[in-house]
């Protein structure tokens, strides 16, 4: 049995991956010490068998690449071809959002009382940096699902990356102080700045549609 | 990134198809390597890999270059493999409970150290993240920083579960050498 004080080291020691100062004491402790030299070997015999280690199961040890790729790039032939052509993506959710805008500026000017317990995705215009995009990521609640928060934070990593610093806020979660009076307000004016177009301009369609769907995401307050 | 892996993407974003396939050219092996590691099988890891390579189609127009697109790809194989375990999950992570403990009769000692014969089926064994950091740090030789990019995790959670992963397999290679003596 190594040390109790060591092993937990020791493992650090094997990858390297301790500071100098330490590391040298590790390596004094286990010239002096069997049990914790033996574990540091067993531990780098195992990292050695895992390098070494074939591809688990039956089956080859890699596929038949010609056909692999025969069937991706059908795929993403099929899936290329099936895309509306850019004007039609462009067509289709700007009319959509010209939709919304006009639902939005009409119900800002009417007396509407709002139901108490729903509010709405806004539409601002706002910087985003890169501690921000966590944050919103976060108000989404999709640390359960790595992918998708994954998908979205490349997304607004590379809008923020590519330099389009002011872009409207994907997803600004109800606070419970917005409602239809200020989306209509906000999300109105925001919606009929010329800015906000050419940003959109700027979007894949993906992210595009990932604005639209949460525009027309209630959010519970 | 080197300038004509930057070129390529740029090209495989504007639809040409023959800079798509140099890239997925370039990328296949460690995509499906670490995915047959990761999912187990040949024909899962195959498809993780496809799934992997339509996504990167689906998302060059948005990568920017800020990682390496192969750092990039570690990333969304390692989502595509747990997208799969997740719907796998009845029959994932299974076999270290079966392993029967050293007192075990000798025929069953005999079975462990058939079934024990290859570090590749123990690594398969460990829990699924475990056996993911212990395979991008050791099979693909990825500093701990870019474990745990490519699993979306930090460093330290990413350190703890090759921790885990390590010391499980030293457990069980001591096991199958004290069944080998016994038998």
């Amino acid at each position: 049995m190594p040390c109790d004080r060591w092993e937990a080291r020791l493992l650090d020691f094997a990858e390297h991956d301790l500071p100098p100062a330490e590391a040298a004491r590790v390596r004094e402790h286990v010239e002096a010490c069997e049990s914790c030299r033996d574990e540091l070997e067993q531990l780098q015999t195992v990292r050695r068998a895992v390098a070494a280690a074939p591809l688990p199961g039956p089956g080859p040890q890699e596929p038949h690449w010609g056909a692999f790729e025969a069937r991706v790039l059908a795929q993403v032939r099929e899936r290329r071809a099936a895309r509306p052509s850019r004007i039609m993506q462009w067509l289709v959710p700007a009319g959509a959002l010209a939709a919304v805008a006009v639902l939005v500026a009409f119900v800002g000017r009417q007396p509407f009382e709002a139901p108490a317990t729903t509010t709405y995705a806004v539409a601002t215009t706002q910087t985003l940096e890169a501690g921000e995009v966590a944050e919103i990521a976060a108000s989404l609640d999709l640390a359960w699902d790595p992918p998708l928060e994954w998908d979205l934070s490349v997304e607004l990593a590379d809008l923020t990356d590519e330099g389009v610093r002011s872009v409207p806020t994907l997803l600004a979660q109800g606070s419970g102080t917005q409602s239809w009076a200020t989306l209509g307000e906000n999300g109105g004016e925001a919606l009929g700045t010329a800015d906000w177009w050419d940003e959109l301009e700027t979007l894949d369609a993906e992210t595009f549609d990932a604005l639209l769907n949460q525009l027309e995401q209630p959010v519970t307050s | 990134m080197d300038t004509s892996e930057r070129t390529l993407i740029r090209e495989a974003a504007r639809g040409n198809d023959a800079a798509f396939a140099t890239l997925m050219r370039e990328h296949r092996d460690r995509v499906y390597r670490v995915a047959r590691r990761v999912v187990g099988s040949h024909e899962a890891a195959e498809d993780v890999a496809q799934q992997v390579f339509i996504t990167m189609h689906q998302k060059l127009e948005t990568f920017r270059g800020q990682s390496k697109l192969s750092t990039w790809l570690y990333r969304v194989t390692v989502n595509a493999c747990y997208d799969h375990l997740r719907r796998q999950r009845p029959q994932a992570e299974l076999d270290f409970e079966r392993v029967p403990a050293p007192q075990a009769t000798p025929t069953e000692r005999v079975a462990t150290t058939e079934a024990l014969a290859r570090i590749a089926d123990h690594i398969q064994a460990l829990p699924a993240k475990q056996r993911t950091t212990v395979t991008l740090r050791l099979c693909e030789e990825l500093s701990f920083k870019e474990v745990a990019h490519a699993m979306g995790c930090t460093v330290g959670t990413a350190k703890v579960n090759y921790h885990h992963g390590i010391r499980r397999l030293r457990q069980v290679l001591q096991h199958q050498k004290a069944v080998e003596h016994a038998v």
